[in-house]
């Protein structure tokens, strides 16, 4: 009976063992193929070298898709260096709590489609950036 | 935890400063808040100029160290009393292993601390061990701060080193970790008997 006990108990250990070694497997597998992927897609640079000093601009131009409804209009001025109304006067935002609104909460309280507030967006900032 | 992230961030940029305080507080007291990802993103906001990188060091440090400290003072001051009351935990507090664990924290309590204070899980757990274990409060704030330090400069210079791509980097981490923790559970799963008896052999 102890000896049973004791096979059971190997057994278990053998199964945990070999179950933990095809998830690190995997795991690994899955870690290389994301950060070859990232860097096959452009998605992984280094935008700012520390040894060269404090950064005064973006080394890489920041692309527009990257403009996402969880943003506030803030972040966006910021980001894409616009004066701080011009958003809110291109866009007619009448909302008082502009720049510190989300995209998303600003298009439902107004009943937007926010895809297409978010093509706007990308308009006129492909705009003032043709102007500058 | 992707979901818990993104949920957060928008916080982030609306509240600013007061945000980050909150959450990492949070993150540092008693909630398994995914802080250093919010970290690297931070400091990527901060790269493209949105938060001034000193201010947000100072603030994420100051917060993780208050935090850190209110979850050691409640469980030194009522841990045993009100945790042993939980069945399960009360066997864990009277079991071996943990006894084994908490004599070898008492033992050597920097390198434990330092190196917990990476991951918001070990951190909360260690927390509660060294309150619980009543280590020293000077030796707790010593490694703690090297610890915090250390994690939180390491988090920011990779928010801030890759800027737009912090993204990709949350991904990396996060899968990065689970590496971790497997490979982890398999080296524990080998050589238990092993780092037992090491375990017994420092006391």
């Amino acid at each position: 009976m102890k000896n049973l006990f004791q096979d059971k108990k190997i057994i278990v250990k053998k199964t945990i063992v070999f179950i933990l070694i095809l998830l690190c497997s995997v795991s690994i597998i899955w870690f290389i193929a994301t950060i070859k992927n990232f860097h096959k897609k452009g998605e992984l640079t280094i935008d700012y070298s520390l040894r060269k000093g404090y950064p005064t601009r973006l080394r890489h131009t920041i692309n527009l898709n990257t403009i996402k409804t969880w943003m506030t209009f803030d972040y966006i001025n910021v980001i894409f260096k616009l004066p701080k109304m011009y958003l809110r006067d291109t866009l007619n935002i009448n909302d008082p709590r502009y720049p510190n609104i989300r995209i998303d909460n600003y298009t439902r309280h107004n009943n937007i489609d926010s895809s297409m507030f978010l093509n706007k967006i990308e308009q006129v900032i492909t705009n003032y950036s043709m102007t500058k | 935890m992707d979901f818990l992230v993104q949920a957060l961030i928008p916080y982030i940029l609306l509240y600013k400063y007061w945000a980050l305080f909150v959450i990492t507080f949070l993150a540092a007291s008693s909630l398994p808040i995914p802080a250093g990802t919010l970290l690297v993103a931070s400091a990527a906001f901060a790269s493209q100029g949105y938060f001034n990188i000193a201010i947000l060091l100072s603030i994420v440090v100051i917060a993780n160290l208050i935090g850190d400290s209110l979850l050691y003072w409640l469980a030194r001051l009522y841990g045993k009393k009100y945790l042993s009351r939980i069945l399960f935990v009360n066997r864990i507090f009277k079991s071996n292993n943990f006894n084994l664990i908490e004599k070898n924290i008492i033992k050597r309590p920097g390198l434990i601390i330092f190196i917990s204070r990476f991951e918001v899980i070990s951190t909360l757990s260690i927390n509660l061990i060294c309150g619980i274990s009543k280590i020293s409060y000077k030796k707790f704030l010593k490694f703690e701060i090297l610890g915090t330090f250390a994690n939180v400069l390491f988090y920011t210079i990779v928010g801030y080193s890759f800027g737009n791509s912090w993204q990709a980097v949350n991904k990396i981490i996060g899968d990065f970790t689970i590496v971790l923790f497997l490979l982890i559970a398999l080296v524990l799963s080998l050589f238990w008997k092993k780092v037992i008896t090491k375990l017994n052999e420092n006391i």
